[in-house]
């Protein structure tokens, strides 16, 4: 597997190419060939995953031009985690798409939805393991595109409203992601992350204005696509018009791929010296402190259950942008570490609510009360997930956000701890009242409630699974995110 | 729609715009240009020809179904190029290290897999391009494609 | 302060017009003047880049090998190619979103859209 790096990014795209190709003649074949090739990604990832615990960084120079003059990619624990994160939930999400999404979407959407399905697995592998400033950039952008062509893609107006606004909005970050980019370039002449990153402490010296608007840029470009709080204006229509497979993609998966893009950006190119003498993350703290209380209250507020987790992933994501702006190992660790459980609890939740939809027809919160009954697995895996979100003990939601604590503690500031404790309590006011009505609440007669085929039940039971066992056992990831921490904070 | 000037410079225009788009394309590693410069010029001049004619000439030749297949032949072809080089224990997207003739450097055939990379990234933007117009042209179409440029 | 502006004008260009497609983008309703807004946006920042390698007087970096003085830097072309590779796509995919827009709800104005998206 040393030619991995390189076949995470070119696999999904070659996949992606035949899919759209025998779309139109056998759909069948792109239905399997796209939870194939997710599955062939999945494998690749936990191959590298395996090899780069053992080894360090892996670094794949493309065409065998080494940097700065060629460019590289690099497979680091993080890239490794996120790659592995990646390809397992798009094969477990594609598994259930494929049984769920050809009676939502009909034949003729369906034809484009899994070629897009492979080019946003394939834009988000490339940028998570990108080591090249403009290559970020263009998976950025890949990726955008096809977020908005999964939203889209059966052409209802509420959906196409929404990703209209997401594709203008991310054009907006895109562009100030390619404005910094050219900025640092005309200050250090590299696009080369490592060189960069050695050249930055001279540049930040003699032109201090310049690289802090880089910085400024990055910060709102990648917030923005991240959905950091005022910036997140796109997230609760996108992410609840679209396909629930989509949603599922969209708020587990693809808003991760900026945080990693960004943490990279201010720990492995700047370096926490140089980005704590700079304001980004005394800004970044107040932004994500607001999106933790400002998304819990208004989930609480929503009677749509996909509005529901959409203004949850607001908050979500508070807690990480809030881990990576605290100058803590621990706490980075545990943001880190939260982009992966969020992940899991996120599609567990989504691919729950998708699958309660499908059966009882109802979206709104009073009509799928009593749920439990008809569909006991199903509310089952996504009382674990809402239990994980607010943090109970005993599920992954409780070891990243006990880091996060820690790690404001670790820098004497308990009242920050009482931040992230309050924002748990309140993402229970939603959460529970929900799960509570689903198993006690009047049951209004759910015709057709039935449990899922198995292909549809097996991706959440196995990702509700996957919430309690790292909860119980945290080593895995907890270990690798806090050896990356350790990293990020060793650089220089 | 249907104009005599249009109609008869637009026959005139498209076979000199397809060759100089071809020429483009095939010394994209000897002068500037290259696949999607060169793949623009000829997507260009067919657009001129179904403006002028009426893209229902153009289904004949170019419809869903061809530019698709070419669309196909054209992206995968460049990862599949890029491959070799991985098969034949290079790094992706290895060139003269992977085996490839290098020829004269200065000569039209020479550069090794830049000259296949080209070719294959022109066919797909002139497909893609093409296609682009045709369907925001017939109404919208499919929802979108997206393509790595 | 003036002398130093003349200097970048180009960066003073590239300013106005990201600052001009910005406001556009923003504050106006119809759907295609967004696009046309996001359009200028994104030269803008190509006009910036592409500015960056200009060398006054120098020479297109083709032909014969030698040394690298007197060239214009070839790079940044070279990426802002790329760009507008993907502002292309960007636009055509807002077009054609438009155009399903108008189908669906036969109007392309950014607040009626959002009247009748809630009410049906």
């Amino acid at each position: 597997m040393a030619h991995g790096p390189a076949l995470v990014i070119a696999l999904p795209f070659l996949g992606a190419f035949v899919c759209g190709w025998m779309g139109s003649r056998r759909i069948g074949f792109a239905r399997w060939g796209a939870v194939g090739t997710a599955a062939i990604h999945a494998f690749i990832a936990l191959s590298l995953l395996s090899r780069v615990t053992r080894n360090g960084p892996l670094t794949y120079a493309t065409g065998g031009w080494p940097a700065p003059l060629g460019i590289e990619v690099r497979v680091d624990i993080l890239g490794a985690v996120v790659l592995t994160l990646l390809g397992c939930g798009a094969t477990l999400i594609l598994l259930f798409a494929q049984s769920h999404e050809p009676a939502e979407l009909g034949r003729q959407a369906e034809r484009w939805y899994w070629p897009l399905c492979l080019t946003l697995l394939g834009g988000m592998s490339g940028l998570v393991i990108a080591k090249d400033l403009f290559n970020l950039f263009v998976m950025a952008e890949i990726c955008s595109i096809a977020a908005c062509g999964i939203i889209s893609v059966d052409s209802r107006p509420a959906a196409l409203e929404a990703s209209f606004k997401y594709l203008l909005l991310s054009a907006v970050g895109s562009g100030a992601v390619l404005l910094a980019t050219a900025m640092l370039y005309s200050v250090t002449g590299y696009l080369d992350m490592d060189a960069i990153s050695r050249a930055l402490p001279a540049a930040a010296a003699s032109f201090p204005r310049v690289t802090m608007g880089a910085l400024a840029l990055y910060l709102v470009g990648f917030g923005l696509k991240a959905a950091l709080f005022p910036l997140h204006v796109w997230l609760p229509d996108a992410h609840s018009a679209a396909p629930s497979a989509s949603s599922a993609l969209l708020s587990g998966l693809v808003v991760k791929v900026y945080v990693v893009a960004l943490a990279r950006i201010g720990y492995q190119v700047w370096g926490p010296d140089l980005l704590w003498r700079s304001p980004a993350p005394y800004v970044m703290f107040w932004f994500s402190a607001g999106a933790m209380f400002f998304g819990s209250i208004v989930a609480i507020a929503q009677r749509d259950i996909k509005r529901l987790l959409a203004y949850s992933t607001i908050a979500q994501m508070g807690y990480i942008f809030f881990g990576l702006s605290l100058r803590s190992e621990n706490a980075v660790a545990g943001a880190l570490l939260h982009v992966f459980n969020h992940a899991v609890m996120k599609v567990c939740l989504f691919l729950a609510a998708g699958a309660m939809i499908a059966r009882t027809g109802k979206r709104d919160l009073a009509g799928l009360s009593g749920i439990a009954r008809s569909m006991p697995l199903t509310t089952a895996a996504f009382t674990i997930g809402a239990l994980a979100m607010i943090g109970v003990p005993g599920t992954n939601g409780f070891i990243s956000k006990w880091y996060v604590a820690l790690g404001a503690l670790d820098l004497g500031r308990p009242l920050y701890a009482v931040l992230v404790v309050a924002s748990s309590l309140l993402s229970g006011a939603y959460y529970l009242p929900f799960v509570i009505s689903a198993y006690f609440g009047p049951d209004p007669g759910h015709p057709r409630g039935r449990e899922g085929p198995p292909a549809e039940l097996a991706p959440i039971v196995i990702l509700a699974a996957v919430c309690v066992l790292t909860g119980f056992l945290p080593r895995f990831p907890l270990q690798h995110m806090l050896e990356v921490a350790k990293s990020f904070f060793a650089l220089r | 729609m249907h104009d005599l000037i249009l109609s008869t410079i637009a026959g005139y225009l498209l076979p000199l715009i397809t060759v100089y788009g071809a020429y483009v394309i095939t010394h994209g590693h000897l002068s500037p240009g290259g696949g999607f410069a060169g793949g623009t010029i000829i997507a260009a001049g067919l657009i001129l020809a179904a403006l002028s004619w009426g893209f229902h000439h153009a289904e004949k030749v170019f419809n869903e179904n061809s530019l698709g297949n070419l669309d196909t032949l054209g992206s995968s072809g460049y990862v599949l190029i890029g491959l070799v080089a991985v098969f034949r224990g290079s790094l992706f997207l290895t060139n003269l290290g992977a085996g490839f003739p290098s020829g004269t450097p200065g000569k039209l055939f020479s550069s090794g897999a830049v000259w296949l990379l080209g070719a294959a990234v022109g066919v797909k933007v002139a497909a893609t391009v093409f296609g682009l117009v045709a369907r925001i042209w017939s109404g919208g179409g499919a929802s979108g494609e997206v393509d790595e440029p | 302060m003036s002398q130093q502006l003349l200097g970048h004008l180009n960066f003073l260009g590239a300013m106005v017009l990201f600052a001009v497609g910005l406001y556009t983008m923003l504050t106006h309703g119809n759907l295609i003047k967004k696009i046309i807004g996001m359009n200028i946006m994104d030269t803008a920042v190509f006009l910036f880049v592409v500015s960056l390698g200009y060398v006054r007087g120098g020479r297109p970096p083709i032909g014969a090998a030698g040394t690298a003085a007197g060239f214009v830097n070839p790079l940044p072309s070279a990426l802002i190619l790329t760009g507008i590779v993907i502002a292309v796509s960007t636009t055509a995919f807002a077009l054609a979103l438009a155009i399903k827009i108008h189908e669906n709800l036969g109007t392309l104005d950014a607040d009626e859209i959002v009247r009748r998206t809630r009410s049906g």
